[in-house]
């Protein structure tokens, strides 16, 4: 396996991603968004009965990293010991960066790591007018050069034939400056370098992970005694290779003024107009959550039907018993309560994928950038606050390019105040249930608007945040936005169409595993009690209320043993805590349960209300809007307890996943517990100022 | 079906559901690897990116 390791080296957002899916049949995230890629993936293929080993690496522009993600990289390249050190270095570029894809190449050929070039997305040369003469190009570069369309599977078969017949020895063509000729021979003997340009690494890099005490000293000496100094000499180095890469271009290149340029260049004067592109950026916005509950209104009413008639109609297949209750009132309950979510969390990924696939995504990082630097933030923030819109998780790792280690901190530490897709099915059914069905102006539905408003909340938390955390964490210098903005590009539906699948199912079967485990536990645990109350419900009920009719009584039954379940001595013991919030003992259980993961309160809800309800056809949000507050006598969710509730959802850290990726990212303890505890605070805090000044 | 067999039924599966949590809490906070342990799909961190040789 050794000998058929394969690395797909590249600058960001040319499509490495891309080739990884279609030779190992992955799934590896795509976007027509630089930084997708932050940690390096690994996959299998085979051609002709030979198995390869592909290794996905995060952009970078060169062998000099920058920022944690691009020294994955240098960490790679720079160690031939290294487990995922390739037998064959693929640099991938595109026809509009080839200056910057050979330097990369270069650099990768002169580690001694054979190397051959693919440009991809030639569909845009030719739109790009772009022409290329590749045979002239291999004869420069000394090496074979594949021209691929990924995107549309093409050259895909002549990319496999190549990495089955490619055979290069290593070969390394960079000249190191004569004055420091000795000093690369020195370090040659004192270290396992085979060749020059991997001893000029030892000189240059700030670090090289796979020197020994001993040899990192005897580099220091050398460093010093030949008074290097390492960022003069990268640089030197890179000026000296695109002078020699220009030539290279201008004999194989052309280049002409092209529709798809300018087409670019001409929606950019509007998308990212200091004006009109806050206004169109807004504006969307606005399009996007009236969207979530316009469109998504009928189907979310479908499945709501479907499942109260499932839930009736199971009641009555099923025999009389504990397993009845179970499969209706926890299981199907439980499971509703997610499924509901499907149209909006579908309509949201939909949006999510077009803005990506056409390269808006990057014009909105670009028009953000601005704004978050008098925050403390980097320019390269936007990336992670951006993605935190659909999960905190992989937007948290994505901090990781940010080069100024206050400015990752930072970052990390507010991007779980984003509004994260778990948090919409909060939204969505509490908006529902205390926000009236109006529109404003006779043309904008007022809960849309009250959603947008949720998720610009999130957004000021976030930059609130930054800005405190600003004043406490002193940084020393600043790192700024450099990205290249992609072309827009029309998105290919499919591939739009089975984003929008993938994440949406993955967010149901995912979710509804926990759902389902979680919907278990708590029947059992509304169901049965160890108390005398909950034995004795039946007498008690019957001393106290000996009017009622058959019915009222089983109802108060039913509401008595669960008050005195396990579940309800649970939610009774921390009741204190949130009756100033607004909330009942019910509510308790499901701000507790989703301190797992949030998309579980909706489902905990449905479950729990199941539980203290005999009517089987009743949809979830019929039984939350009937739901009294045994503590106020008014309904459950009214104005005041409902926008407690909002504020508690869009600011408390409630996610096992978020917490641990912090620690990781973080490297400690410290921080995690600070961002968990001033979250949590301040959701408290700013639930319980909402429900006093409302009541 | 007999109400014991259904309460000894409820017992398995309420057993199985608990393990299941525990697990998904242990994995969440005690992965060694970067990717989210969470797998509920909301994005594609969860993925299975590492796919063994067959």
């Amino acid at each position: 396996m050794r000998g058929n390791k394969i690395a797909l080296i590249g600058n960001p957002n040319v499509g490495k991603s891309t080739i990884f899916n279609l030779l190992t049949g992955l799934r590896q995230k795509i976007g027509n968004y630089p930084g997708m890629t932050v940690e390096k993936k690994t996959g299998f293929f085979t051609i002709q009965d030979t198995q390869y080993e592909l290794t996905d690496l995060p952009g970078t522009y060169g062998i000099y990293a920058s920022s944690l993600d691009e020294q994955v990289v240098t960490d790679i390249l720079n160690d031939p010991e290294h487990p995922q050190h390739p037998s064959i270095g693929v640099v991938v570029g595109e026809p509009g960066n080839l200056k910057r894809t050979i330097l990369l190449f270069q650099q990768v050929r002169d580690l001694g790591i054979p190397a051959f070039l693919v440009i991809n997305m030639m569909d845009e040369a030719q739109k790009q007018g772009i022409k290329i003469d590749v045979p002239k190009l291999e004869e420069k570069l000394g090496t074979k050069v594949v021209l691929t369309d990924a995107r549309n599977k093409k050259g895909i078969e002549e990319l496999k034939e190549l990495l089955y017949s490619f055979q290069q020895s290593s070969t390394t063509e960079y000249e190191v400056p004569k004055e420091f000729s000795s000093a690369v021979e020195q370090t040659k003997r004192c270290t396992s370098c085979q060749n020059d340009y991997q001893a000029w690494q030892c000189l240059c890099q700030k670090e090289i992970k796979k020197l020994k005490p001993e040899e990192r000293q005897a580099i220091d000496k050398i460093i010093s005694d030949h008074k290097i100094i390492p960022r003069r000499m990268q640089v030197r180095e890179i000026l000296n290779r695109y002078a020699e890469i220009d030539k290279i271009l201008d004999e194989t290149v052309t280049k002409k003024e092209s529709s798809a340029v300018q087409r670019t260049e001409k929606l950019d004067k509007i998308l990212i107009h200091p004006v009109w592109g806050y206004v169109i950026f807004f504006s969307l916005l606005i399009l996007i959550f009236q969207a979530i509950f316009a469109w998504a209104e009928p189907f979310m009413e479908g499945i709501e039907d479907f499942f109260a008639w499932l839930s009736k109609t199971t009641s009555g297949i099923l025999p009389e018993g504990p397993l009845n209750g179970l499969v209706t009132d926890g299981i199907i309950s439980g499971i509703g309560g997610i499924v509901v979510f499907i149209p909006q969390i579908a309509i949201l990924f939909l949006f999510i994928a077009i803005m990506e696939e056409s390269g808006y995504m990057s014009r909105v990082v670009y028009l953000m950038d601005r704004w978050l630097r008098p925050f403390g933030l980097s320019g390269k923030s936007a990336v992670p606050l951006m993605s935190g819109a659909a999960c905190a998780v992989p937007a948290v790792m994505s901090a990781r390019n940010i080069e100024n280690d206050k400015e990752r901190l930072i970052t990390i530490l507010v991007t779980p105040f984003m509004t994260c897709s778990a948090r919409l099915p909060i939204y969505v059914i509490i908006i529902s249930l205390v926000i009236p069905n109006e529109k404003v102006f006779g043309l904008f539905k007022l809960q849309g608007i009250v959603l947008l408003l949720l998720y610009a909340l999130g957004v000021f938390a976030a930059l609130g945040s930054a800005w405190i955390l600003k004043k406490i964490i002193k940084s020393k210098y600043k790192s700024y936005l450099l990205q290249e903005l992609p072309k827009y590009k029309l998105p290919i539906w499919k591939n739009t169409a089975h984003t929008v699948w993938e994440k949406t199912s993955g967010f149901v079967f995912g979710a509804g595993k926990i759902i389902l485990a979680m919907s278990i536990v708590l029947w059992v645990m509304g169901s049965f009690g160890f108390s005398a109350n909950f034995k004795n419900a039946e007498t008690i009920v019957a001393q106290q209320y000996p009017d009622l009719d058959e019915e009222e009584f089983e109802n108060e039954v039913t509401a008595y043993k669960l008050e005195h379940s396990i579940l309800g001595t649970m939610g009774r013991a921390i009741e204190p805590a949130i009756r100033p919030l607004g909330y009942d003992w019910k509510m308790g259980i499901g701000l507790i349960s989703s301190f797992a993961a949030r998309e579980v309160f909706v489902a905990t809800m449905a479950t729990v209300y199941s539980l203290g309800d005999t009517e089987d056809d009743l949809t979830i949000r019929q039984r939350m809007s009937k739901e009294i507050n045994a503590n106020t006598g008014k309904p459950a969710y009214n104005l005041a307890s409902g926008i407690s509730l909002l504020l508690f959802y869009a600011f408390a850290m409630q996610c096992m996943s978020t917490i641990a990726i912090v620690q990781k990212e973080v490297g400690n303890w410290r921080w995690t517990l600070i961002q968990l505890l001033f979250m949590t605070g301040l959701a408290y805090v700013t639930a319980l100022i909402a429900y006093q000044f409302l009541r | 079906m007999n109400t014991i067999i259904q309460y000894v039924f409820i017992g398995i599966v309420f057993l199985v559901a608990l393990f299941y949590i525990g697990k998904m809490i242990k994995d969440a906070l005690g992965a060694k690897g970067s990717s989210c342990a969470s797998g509920c799909g909301k994005c594609s961190s969860g993925d299975i990116f590492e796919k063994k040789p067959e």
